[in-house]
Formats: structure tokens, sequence, C-alpha cells
């Protein structure tokens, strides 16, 4: 060509092969940092965990994305979790200059440990963030292969993809890479939280399971959990739950199998923020209050309700027995457990699921308090 | 880091030797077997519209556009490739020479008499060479009446040149410039607003037009029309 010094410039990266921070302008690749910022100013970690988490649900729903303000919103969120992946891969290949990860000091994270709720990064993880990282990126097969992954979940986001269960190969691996791109994202909250920059308000979620208006009005949306379901049907749906254990998920049923799952989680973070409300607030009689419609066939006079986990004091004050459950911690063993299921076959000692039983007993204590609870105070408009 | 290298970031699937243009052929064929010519040049009008006015067309097949924008984006990765395979390759091409618009000298007389002015009259020197006003007309129509209407948007120069079309669209913008533009048209058609709040209206059009031309580019690479046309 005319010009020869074109020769050598013009190079072919390709993309679904090759791992190159492509997301990322020339201003954000010298001070990766930005994008940081960035990110964490547009959407708070409670935003991220919950778009992510609903984001996986769609691999086993037949609609589209409906969160937040929608597509527009996965799609923001897509091209962020793209630029933080870019950063990611960055970070821990330029480990030697103006490092990132110098920046966390102990105990500020731990500070932030303590007051955040993390699904996926643990307390022993702080010290050796890098590592984590590293290992995060390399677990699949590098960056290219996350933005794979991501592509892939966008798909299963924006059309019916999932409909066709025959073409799909190895349904049920979203799970692990759930619980590692919000690893991922955790980390960099860390590190972004390390930057100095404040967290930004909720935009789309109250908690990791909850959106906004869900979390507003928790009762309503408990009502509509119970109402959808009988008290016994719920416990039934609990016993499948567990009843996973022994044969795994199984791939026609995935959407049964994960809605289980997800209704769990929602319940337990909507204990969660009833367990964090004051005790005015259970005096007012209006959030107890539904008309027969909103409830429907709720509740049928002279049937017997067993309560097994429930002991005297217990199920004479279910408000205070509420407020002793562990919440974040139920959600992370909800997480472990269904990760258990997809990998269970890597490692299957016999009894290695026996520890799972005492959190499902858990569990069932924890809707036998809210059922309690509400039967106790609901009223019924006729 | 820095990364240094300019990069095209192919977006194929599967890498493959490409090392001569003849390489590339599968990918014509694989592009207009993904996509029908015609029904693509509608759809990038389509696509258009959407991302220019203040409602979005895409509603529940929201992935339609998306599907259409990355044609394009292969579109500009073959672009990218055939320039790749041109420069590595040891073929003969004409560099690019920008024609240049036509500008009139002009001949400035009197000094002038107000203040504000340093001369007070004017007039265009003419050299005899004046383009043709008409000559664009005449290039569209010769275009379209040989390729029986299917190009449309091509000069024949670019035809008989085709890695000046390439070449002019890596000028305007580098590749990873092209990827942040596919990225905001994506993005405006979720919303209900203009994409001129974000870039300008004509440079929009531009790339549209661009769109175009590649689609036909390709689509004569396609039929094997450019080699015809090349060979003397």
């Amino acid at each position: 060509m005319t010009d020869p010094s074109s020769k050598s410039k013009r190079v072919s990266v390709w993309l679904w092969e090759e791992d190159y921070p492509h997301s990322l302008d020339e201003k954000e690749l010298r001070t990766p940092a930005l994008v940081l910022r960035e990110a964490f100013s547009q959407l708070s970690l409670t935003d991220c965990q919950y778009l992510l988490w609903e984001w996986q649900h769609c691999h086993y729903r037949p609609f589209l994305f409906q969160f937040g303000e929608g597509l527009i919103t996965l799609f923001r969120f897509r091209k962020m979790l793209n630029k933080l992946l870019d950063v990611a891969w960055l970070t821990t290949r330029d480990v030697d200059d103006g490092h990132l990860f110098r920046i966390c000091h102990e105990e500020k994270t731990v500070r932030l440990f303590d007051t955040t709720y993390f699904i996926a990064l643990k307390r022993e993880d702080l010290p050796v963030l890098c590592s984590k990282l590293k290992k995060m990126l390399s677990d699949g097969g590098g960056l290219q292969w996350w933005k794979n992954i991501l592509n892939h979940w966008w798909r299963m986001a924006v059309d019916y993809s999932q409909l066709d269960d025959g073409g799909r190969t190895n349904p049920t691996d979203e799970i692990p890479q759930f619980m590692q791109l919000i690893l991922m994202i955790e980390i960099q909250y860390v590190l972004a939280m390390s930057l100095d920059l404040t967290s930004v308000e909720n935009r789309f979620a109250t908690s990791a399971y909850l959106s906004r208006e869900e979390g507003q009005y928790p009762f309503i949306t408990l009502m509509k959990i119970f109402s959808k379901w009988e008290y016994d049907v719920l416990k039934e749906n609990l016993r499948q739950a567990y009843g996973l254990l022994d044969f795994g998920m199984d791939e026609g049923y995935l959407s049964k199998h994960n809605g289980l799952i997800h209704t769990h989680h929602k319940m337990i973070a909507l204990a969660a923020i009833l367990a964090e409300k004051d005790d005015a607030y259970f005096d007012k009689p209006e959030i107890f209050t539904f008309t027969h419609k909103e409830v429907g066939r709720f509740w049928d006079y002279g049937r017997f309700l067993p309560f097994h986990h429930l002991s005297k004091s217990e199920y004479e004050n279910p408000l205070a027995t509420l407020r002793k459950f562990d919440f974040a911690e139920l959600n992370r063993k909800l997480h472990q457990y269904t990760v258990f299921l997809v990998e269970r076959n890597q490692f299957a000692p016999d009894d290695a699921g026996l520890h799972f039983t005492e959190f499902f007993q858990q569990l069932e204590r924890l809707l036998e308090t809210l059922y309690l609870f509400i039967l106790q105070r609901i009223d019924i408009e006729y | 880091m820095i990364l240094h290298t300019q990069s095209g970031l192919i977006a194929l699937e599967h890498k493959r030797n490409i090392h001569k243009l003849e390489d590339l052929r599968p990918y014509y064929w694989e592009f207009f077997d993904a996509a029908d010519y015609e029904d693509h040049l509608l759809s990038n009008e389509r696509v258009f519209r959407t991302v220019i006015s203040n409602e979005s067309y895409s509603g529940t097949h929201a992935e339609n556009d998306i599907y259409q924008l990355q044609l394009n984006r292969r579109l500009i990765d073959l672009a990218w490739l055939y320039l790749e395979c041109l420069e590595n390759g040891d073929y003969e091409v004409d560099p690019y020479l920008p024609s240049e618009p036509y500008r009139p000298e002009l001949h400035y007389h009197c000094e002038s008499t107000y203040y504000y002015d340093e001369y007070s009259g004017m007039a265009m020197l003419h050299d005899g060479n004046r383009p043709d006003p008409f000559r664009d007309e005449k290039e569209y129509k010769k275009v379209i009446n040989r390729f029986n209407g299917k190009v449309r948007w091509l000069r024949p120069d670019e035809i008989s040149h085709p890695h000046w079309l390439y070449e002019q669209l890596f000028n305007k913008r580098t590749y990873p410039q092209w990827l942040e533009v596919l990225d905001t048209w994506t993005e405006y058609t979720f919303i209900e607003r203009s994409i001129c709040e974000k870039l300008d209206g004509g440079d929009v059009y531009d790339t549209f037009v661009f769109f175009q031309k590649l689609t036909e580019l390709t689509h004569l690479f396609f039929i094997d029309r450019c080699k015809m046309e090349n060979s003397p």
C-alpha cells in the first residue's frame, strides 16, 4: 500500500478466541479505575446482584428480561459487565505497575465486608482478592470465554431460545457461572470502594433478590406467594427442593426446579426485610388488611396446620422468632445448595449433602414462622 | 497497560486461515446465506429509522435490530480482512486518491473603501476545468443501469477500487470506534428517543450510507462482479 507503516499496524484479533480488552477505550486502558468508578456510580452492588440473579433465571423462563427498565437495563448491564471483565483481565495481568489491588487495606475491606451482603465473596478471600480474580478468569477459559458466556446469557434473555431445550449444550452451567460472575463483580466492588467511592442509591432493587416494588411492600409480595400456593403445597415444594439432593436437577424440569429455589430466595429476602422493621411497623392495621380479591383462596377454615419445627415459645411470638434467623447465611447456603446440585457428580461422597439437611430444617422453620405470623395478623375483608 | 496495536476485532466465530482475498469468499457466501440482499438493505433502513426517530419499533422483537447491527458489524469485519489480505499479499493496488473537491479560484480586485473589508470586488477565475455539476447524477444512473437496479449507493470508482471504500471506512473511524458507534445504535433501538441527542444526525446518515455501500460491495463480491469490473 502507499503507507508502508500501515502494514504492521493492521492486525486482526479474533474476538471469540483471543483475549483482548476490546470494550475499553484508550483512557480506560490507561486507568482501569475509571471503569470501576463509572460502573459503580451507575449501579449499586445490590442492583448488580439483583440484575444478574434475575438474568440467570432468564435461562429457564420463556419471557424476555423485564427487570429494571427492561431490555435497555440489561443491555447497559451487559456492557458494564464486559468492561468489568476487561478490567479484571488487565489488573490480574498487570501486577507490577500501579496496580489496583495495592489500595485494598485490610481494615477498610473488612469493615465493608461486615456491612454489605456478598453472595460469593468470603471473608478469607479478602487478603487474596487478586488470585481469586485470576482464578475466576482462568477457571473457565479466560477472558474471551467469559464474554462468550455473556453473549449466550444475552441471547437467553432477549429471545426465546430457552424454549428450544434440544439445542442447548450444558444447561445448568449458568449456575456455577453465576457464582463466578457475581464473585468478579463483588471483588471489583471492594476495589471500587477502596478507591474512596461512596456507594450509590439502589435504582432497581431493594435487596439482592427483590425489586424496589417488591421490597417496598413486603407483605403484599409475601401474600402473593402465599395465595399462589397453599401452606401444604409450599411445604411440598420445599420437600421437592430438598429431594433434588438425591437426583440432582432434571434437565427437562429446569424451570420448575429453579423456580422453587427462586421463590425461596425471595421469601428469605422478604423475611429479612420484615425482621429489620421495628415494632411500630407491625402495629399498623393497613399493612395486614387485604381484600378478598387480592388474597384469593388463602385460608380454609377448619384446616389443620402442622408446625413441626416451632417450640411453644416461638409459636407464641413469631416476630421474635423471625428476628433470630441469619438471613444472609440462609441465602448463601441456598446458593451453595444450587451449585452443589449441579456439580454433585464431580465430588459425590454419599453424605456430602447431609449438612444441607439442617439448612432445609431452617428453611422449613422460616416458612412456618412466616405463615404463622401472617395467620395471626392478617385481616381479610370479605 | 496500553496496547499499542490498532486492531480489528473480528467477530467471526471460527478462526480460519485467511491469507488471500480468495479465502474470504466463503464468508461472502455465509453472509448472504444469513441475510437476503434486498432484505438486508431494507432492514438497514428500518434500523436507521428506528434509531433516528423518537419512537422505538423494536418492542418484543428487540433482537431483530440487534441482529441486523451484528450483520453490519460482520461487513466491517470483512472490510478489515480484505484490507489485511491486500496489504499482506502481493497484490498491485492503486493508492487511494481522495478526489479534490472543486474549489474555484477567486480573484480579488479594487482595494476596498469600506473599513471592514479589504477588497470591494471579487471575481471567479475560470480555469476551464470546471467539473460537470451533473456528473454525480450521471454516474449514479450509470451504476444502477449496469447492475439492473441492484446497486444504488456505490459510485463507479468504488466498484472498481473496493479498497478505496474500505480505507475510507477506517479513515472515518478506527475499528474500536466503529464498535462504539454500533453499540450506541443498538442502545437507541431500545430507547424512545432519537440518537441525535448523542451523535450528529448527518453522521448517523453517513454511517447508514456506509452500511448500504458495504452491503452492496459484499454483494458484488458475492456474485463476483467486481472482478469482471476490474479486468479490462
